[in-house]
């Protein structure tokens, strides 16, 4: 149960090493889990074992019980390998938060890395993208165990910089992609909405499978501040004086019709959308990804 | 409106510009922070921003206001009290102005332009403004705005002081006339200097303003109870018109009573409070001494069976005792006091009068709450001739002692003699059994003695004056020289009582016999035709009981059904003309035909009725004039009863009167003195000396209630008379007024209701200073701050 704290992006915040990091992330969230979603998909038989008490009843094997009137169960080890892609959003704004332990860009990254140690584990090819006004890095997919060093390697160094021009970048994406592949983009999207889908249709359209981790900061989802306020825009730099108090139930309705917009668009083009903001546990995103790949086990 | 210090006035407004300065000047500085979401606000900036401008303005507004406020009340407004109401309305007014003016102002910088709203909002503050206007040059205007400021400018003040017996009420050991005087010699102490003051009780006495302080203090001292005197509103209308003369340009009135209903009764309110309107400048404090919730226990009016009996009469004395307040048990006392020789008599300035009595009468009476119970003694005694004084009295300690008391006095005299005379066709038994029934006659108790005679035999009869009354039952024609010894019976103070009948018709018509001269005058007019009726659907048709003679139907009204007593016959009547002679008609029938006409001549008097009393449902040969003494006979009984009484003038003395009427005695001088010294029940009056003019006593002075004695000497002996004076039942109601009765005597929000002194000097304090603005706008201080505290901490929270 102790490693289940590591969920928490405070705590996993104490921890330096990324792939630590990534690997307290995973196991917290695997135990987590009452049923193994690795089980009925994607896996491959490896042996049998008795049956005992407890033991879900579709995994008996019914021939091996024709034949030797015993009660085997099935096991299975991984099937098909998975091609996925950790695409980051390295603009400006990812790097902002307001009173949480990690900022936008931080939180993407030990997301981005529990995600890479999972899929390194499942022997899957895993690589890394990141852009901001255009493609910056780029890790091709490896599935060796050496692979998941590199990516953490990349993404322990990046730094969020820049304006986003997302559809220029997942354009470039789509072109460089050759196999159909599993995109999982971190990002806050606070750029055009058009251009975000228009980049996200061309990418499904391309037949792979998409999955948005749209990452706010805490501040950004329940508008805390009191008073009026000057507000700076970290990327253009534009500024505003708002009366916070006033602005804010203007704000959350915006926010929301747009996180509602989005996802509901996603979800016409079967593009999964996982919102979540920097005060939320990890698991959500990781068990997001898990589901993502049981459906198309 | 006066300010206590209108520099300061001036000071707050400059210092209102002050957070003006300051909100331009010292802006807050917005906290500065980076913020990547901002397309989400940059939506809705402008209409933030606006939102924004307009908390800002509103705070700034808030602050200025409160400046303003603080400015204010340092300046101490004051309005005059009776226009603190239409101040208040004027406030509020201003209020919706502005608040109409805020919003008709943001409607009009909107970017969308509601021109419908605009215009309307237009309309309603143009509204605002005019009768704004209209209410403060009419309230700066005010008559009582003008006299509001110096508090020890002098006053012309009117101090009324209820001096009923009601304000005899016991209370915490002081009665209400105590303390009322103690309120006024209070009031007149802290007058400023050179102030009037017109001290009035509710004695009927003239207002006049007293020379000084002292003099005013010195008449509210000698103020006594006054058992005849005027109510509030009568003083008040009297004491006004003096103190509107009054040169002081304040004026005000000081009504110190304990508040009952009874002191305000009998008066039409519109009179005083249209003289008060007259008079707005005017102030009226009503000091109540009163009792919220007073317990008394009284005696109601004596009602006595007879005020003259024989001297081995019979007489019974009713009343009821009345309980305002919780359920008890009182014993009442019955005593009729003894004639002690020579008493009454003046002993060191001090009357002394009779205390034996004879033996009393006592009876225990269980009364519940706020109710009240009958109580009836009998005396049968026998008694020497004369006047006997007596009293009825509640035993036992009480709020208000004087209506425990009732006084009566009656007359034991000598038995009346009647004269009966009939026909021979005509049965006069019924008057006999009325005027001497047998047991009476043989107890010696009956009030008349009587003498029956034929009309034949009484032709014969030379000397009438020996009886006090003579009924002429159904008489048959008579000569003129009859008719005028009748007359001159009449006139020496005889009674006569005349019934016409058939014996009066003569072929159906009146017989000549009754159209003499003098026949017309005795009876009062002449005897036309008579009516025939031959339904039993006419009745006697009494319509008001104020008469004498109606003092036994009086209080049995619904019991006696008339209608069970037809008339089928009765003569027509042509009154005569003669207005010198005195002649009413008493009782009249259904068809409004006079049935019973009183006329006077000389000393005596005459009633004759235009049907028999003496018709029995027997009659032969001729139709029956009327039922009256068939079956249940109770209401003729009762109606001859008060005939035989009033014809031998047994309400002709009053023995027993009210506080303030006049008491009249007959006084033959053959048989009485002319002069009498007169005693008054207060036993430090001296006596006064009454005389006999035109054989009547009249004595004006009754003014405390008891007994009064006459006292005057004629051959050598003492002759001893007198009468009885009572207070009304409703003197000592002590029943409160109600507030709106109140309000329609003095104008509701008019007067100041106080029952403390520190009340009436804060009221007055209201009243000449004017009602001060203080409290409030410390009030709308607070909330002016705290709604600027709100906003602000809410605007600028880091």
């Amino acid at each position: 149960m102790s490693v289940e704290k590591y969920l928490k992006p405070s705590v996993i915040n104490q921890i330096k090493r990324l792939d630590l990091r990534a690997q307290f992330v995973v196991k917290g969230f695997l135990h987590g889990l009452h049923a193994s979603p690795f089980h009925g998909f994607s896996v491959e038989f490896s042996e049998h074992r008795k049956y005992t008490a407890g033991d879900d009843l579709k995994d008996i094997d019914w021939q091996v019980y024709a034949k030797t009137d015993k009660y085997y169960i099935k096991k299975f080890e991984s099937e098909t390998n998975i091609t996925g892609y950790l695409v980051m959003d390295l603009s400006q704004s990812m790097g902002y938060t307001y009173e949480q332990e990690l900022n936008k860009f931080d939180y993407a990254i030990c997301l981005a890395a529990a995600l890479a140690y999972l899929m390194i584990s499942q022997q899957d090819p895993v690589g890394l993208v990141t852009f901001n006004d255009r493609i910056r890095q780029c890790l091709p997919p490896r599935s060796k165990r050496t692979q998941l060093g590199n990516v953490l390697s990349l993404l322990s160094k990046l730094e969020p910089s820049g304006t986003t021009d997302f559809q220029h970048s997942l354009g470039q994406l789509s072109a460089m992609l050759k196999t159909r592949s599993l995109i999982m983009i971190f990002s806050d999207f606070l750029f055009d909405e058009t251009q975000t889908l228009n980049a996200l249709y061309r990418l499904k359209h391309g037949g792979h499978d998409v999955i948005l981790f749209h990452i706010l900061d805490e501040a950004e989802v329940s508008f805390p501040f009191r008073g009026v306020c000057k507000m700076l825009d970290p990327e253009t730099n534009e500024e505003i004086k708002v009366d916070a108090d006033g602005s804010r139930k203007d704000y959350l309705k915006q926010l929301k019709e747009f996180r509602d917009g989005l996802e509901s668009r996603c979800r016409q083009s079967g593009i999964d959308y996982v919102p979540v903001d920097t005060s939320m546990q990890f698991d959500k995103a990781l068990l997001e990804y898990l589901l993502s790949r049981r459906a198309r086990g | 409106m006066t300010w206590a210090n209108l520099a300061i006035l001036g000071v707050g407004a400059a210092l209102v510009s002050v957070p003006v300065i300051l909100h331009f000047l010292m802006q807050p500085k917005p906290k500065e922070m980076l913020f990547p979401a901002m397309r989400f606000l940059k939506e809705r900036r402008e209409s933030n921003r606006s939102r924004m401008r307009i908390r800002h303005f509103l705070l700034l507004l808030l602050r200025c206001l409160l400046i303003g406020l603080v400015a204010v009340a340092l300046a101490g407004p004051s309005v005059a009290s009776s226009d603190f109401g239409n101040w208040l309305t004027l406030g509020g007014i201003g209020f919706s102005g502005l608040v109409v003016a805020t919003i008709l102002l943001f409607s009009f910088f909107r970017q969308t332009k509601n021109w419908l709203l605009i215009g309307i909002l237009g309309a309603l503050f143009l509204g605002h403004l005019i009768y704004g206007s209209w209410a403060t040059s009419k309230l700066l205007g005010s008559e009582s705005a003008q006299l509001i400021g110096d508090d020890q400018a002098p006053v012309a003040a009117l101090i009324v002081i209820d001096t009923s017996p009601r304000m005899e009420f016991l209370n915490e050991n002081n009665t209400g006339l105590e303390k009322a005087m103690e309120a006024g010699q209070w009031l007149v102490s802290q007058f400023p200097v050179d102030s009037q003051v017109c001290v009035l009780a509710t004695d009927n006495d003239r207002p006049f303003f007293s020379v000084d302080v002292a003099a005013a203090t010195r008449r509210i001292k000698t103020l006594e109870t006054n058992f005849s005197g005027s109510s509030i509103p009568a003083a008040l209308l009297d004491g006004i018109q003096i103190l509107n003369k009054a040169p002081q340009e304040r004026k005000e009135i000081y009504i110190v009573t304990d508040l009952t209903r009874e002191s305000w009764a009998g008066e039409n309110p519109k009179p005083l409070a249209k003289l008060l309107d007259q008079s707005p400048g005017t102030s009226v404090f009503v000091f109540d001494v009163g009792v919220e919730n007073p317990t008394n226990m009284a005696l109601t009016q004596l009602n006595l069976s007879d005020v003259e009996i024989s001297t081995n009469g019979r007489m019974s004395i009713s009343t009821e005792v009345q309980r305002l307040g919780p359920a008890t048990q009182r014993t009442v006392k019955m005593l009729i006091e003894r004639h002690e020789p020579p008493l009454p008599v003046v002993r060191d300035e001090q009357n002394v009068f009779p205390t034996a009595t004879f033996d009393g009468q006592m009876v225990t009476k269980d009364i519940r709450e706020n109710s009240s119970v009958p109580v009836k003694f009998t005396f049968s005694q026998p008694l020497e001739l004369g006047v006997y004084h007596g009293r009825v009295e509640v035993e036992g300690q009480d709020g208000l002692a004087i209506d425990n008391q009732r006084f009566f006095t009656f007359r034991v005299g000598a038995t009346k003699r009647a004269l009966i005379v009939h026909p021979t066709n005509v049965y006069p038994r019924i008057i006999e059994s009325l005027l001497a029934p047998r047991d009476k006659v043989e107890a010696g108790t009956a009030k008349y003695e009587s003498e029956t005679t034929t009309q034949t035999e009484f032709l014969r009869f030379e000397n009438l004056s020996n009886y006090d009354a003579i009924y002429l039952l159904d008489p048959q024609p008579m000569a003129e020289p009859i008719w005028e010894r009748l007359e001159s019976y009449v006139r020496e103070g005889g009674g006569l009582g005349i019934f016409l009948g058939h014996n009066a018709a003569e072929g159906g018509v009146a017989d000549a016999g009754f159209a003499t001269p003098t026949a017309k005058r005795v009876l009062s007019g002449t005897l036309e035709q008579q009516w025939f009726n031959e339904e039993p659907d006419l009745f006697l048709s009494p319509k008001e009981l104020t008469h004498p003679i109606f003092n036994s139907i009086r209080g049995n009204e619904t019991t006696v059904l008339w209608n069970r007593f037809p008339v089928f016959i009765h003569w027509g009547f042509l009154p005569d003309e003669d207005d010198k002679l005195p002649t009413q008609t008493l009782l009249r029938f259904g068809n409004r035909e006079p049935a019973l006409i009183e006329r006077t001549i000389g000393a005596g008097r005459i009633l004759v009725m235009t049907t028999p009393i003496t018709e029995y449902s027997s009659v032969e040969g001729r139709p029956i004039w009327n039922l009256l003494i068939s079956g249940n006979m109770v209401p003729s009984y009762l109606l001859l009863e008060g005939i035989a009484s009033y014809l031998v003038q047994g309400d002709a003395e009053s023995l027993n009167v009210g506080i303030g009427q006049i008491a009249t005695l007959n006084n033959d001088l053959r048989e009485f003195p002319e002069n009498y010294q007169a005693f008054s029940p207060d036993p430090g009056k001296p006596p006064t000396r009454v005389n006999a003019v035109d054989g009547k006593l009249r004595y004006r002075f009754i003014d405390f209630p008891g007994h009064y004695r006459l006292k005057g000497v004629m051959d050598q002996t003492v002759v001893l008379r007198g009468f009885s004076a009572n207070i009304g039942s409703a003197v000592t109601d002590l029943t409160r007024i109600e507030p709106d009765q109140l309000d329609a005597f003095l104008g509701a929000e008019r007067y100041k209701l106080a029952r403390q002194r520190d009340e009436i000097q804060r009221q007055q304090g209201a009243t000449r200073r004017g009602q001060e603005f203080y409290p409030l706008v410390v009030l709308m201080m607070l909330i002016v701050m705290a709604v600027e505290y709100l906003m602000s901490n809410r605007f600028y929270r880091s």
